[in-house]
């Protein structure tokens, strides 16, 4: 079994760089978007097994970011979302944690940043993830 | 005590603690994402500069955050600050100030492609000038 994901982030820098690590946990990238809007349309078209959310984006024709995680949360309650933010704030991790998030990723990214995003996986999908790299500690 | 993290609070154009964790990623990232800062942040400026000339207050907010986003990837503290300030602006309606800023971010986002472009020539040493 080899889990699909879509990315939805406006920067597409963000984009290249979330889909870098995806791909290093062997997690097939099947579309990205940059708009929730466009996120969502995705979402219901193409059912990927993980959903990766940046939620400072601009809302587009009334979508933004949590209205978008909801829906999803709602339609597919076992879609793995996997929210994205440069906000390290307690708070908004805790919402979205506590509305059924997976993980809570802090930008800019490092080496640790998908660590707990694959320990999770491991857990559900135990056979379907690539093993994990060897990670160092730079001093 | 590990001065890299410490660039953006001493005004350097990157973080480049933040840039060493993309060079430590391989496969080319950090000299991929290099090459669209290059390609991707004039056309923002431009969209930008055009926004601010219609006084598009909307265009202006949405093209300021692309380009917060882009700095933040970078961890370029200054260049993300003054996107923030004009997408600030563009949501409360008022550009007044706007265009000192926008001088101000070019001039920025200038200095964080030379910075980039010194840390590709790092990646990749034999690359000729």
């Amino acid at each position: 079994m080899i889990l699909s994901a879509l990315i939805i982030d406006d920067s597409p820098f963000a984009r290249k760089i979330i889909r870098h690590h995806l791909l290093k946990l062997g997690i097939r990238v099947v579309a990205e978007a940059e708009n929730a809007a466009q996120g969502l349309d995705l979402f219901r078209e193409l059912k990927p097994t993980l959903v990766t959310l940046d939620v400072m984006m601009p809302e587009r024709n009334g979508i933004s970011s949590m209205t978008a995680f909801q829906a999803i949360r709602k339609e597919a309650p076992e879609t793995a979302m996997v929210v994205v933010s440069a906000i390290p704030f307690e708070k908004t991790r805790d919402t979205f944690l506590n509305e059924g998030a997976m993980a809570y990723v802090i930008k800019p990214f490092n080496q640790f940043s998908f660590e707990p995003v694959r320990q999770k996986l491991q857990r559900i999908f135990p056979a379907a993830l690539a093993q994990p790299p060897i990670l160092t500690n730079r001093s | 005590m590990d001065t890299d993290s410490h660039d953006a609070a001493n005004g350097a154009p990157v973080d480049r603690e933040v840039i060493q964790n993309l060079r430590d990623e391989g496969e080319n990232l950090l000299s991929e994402l290099v090459e669209m800062f290059i390609v991707e942040v004039p056309g923002q400026l431009a969209t930008l500069e055009a926004a601010l000339a219609k006084d598009d207050a909307g265009a202006t907010r949405l093209t300021a955050h692309t380009l917060k986003g882009t700095g933040g990837n970078f961890g370029a503290a200054r260049m993300l600050a003054l996107a923030t300030a004009l997408e600030e602006k563009g949501r409360d309606g008022s550009l007044e100030g706007a265009s000192a800023l926008l001088v101000a971010l070019r001039a920025e986002c200038l200095r964080v492609r030379k910075a980039l472009e010194a840390e590709q020539l790092v990646s990749h040493p034999g690359l000729p000038d």
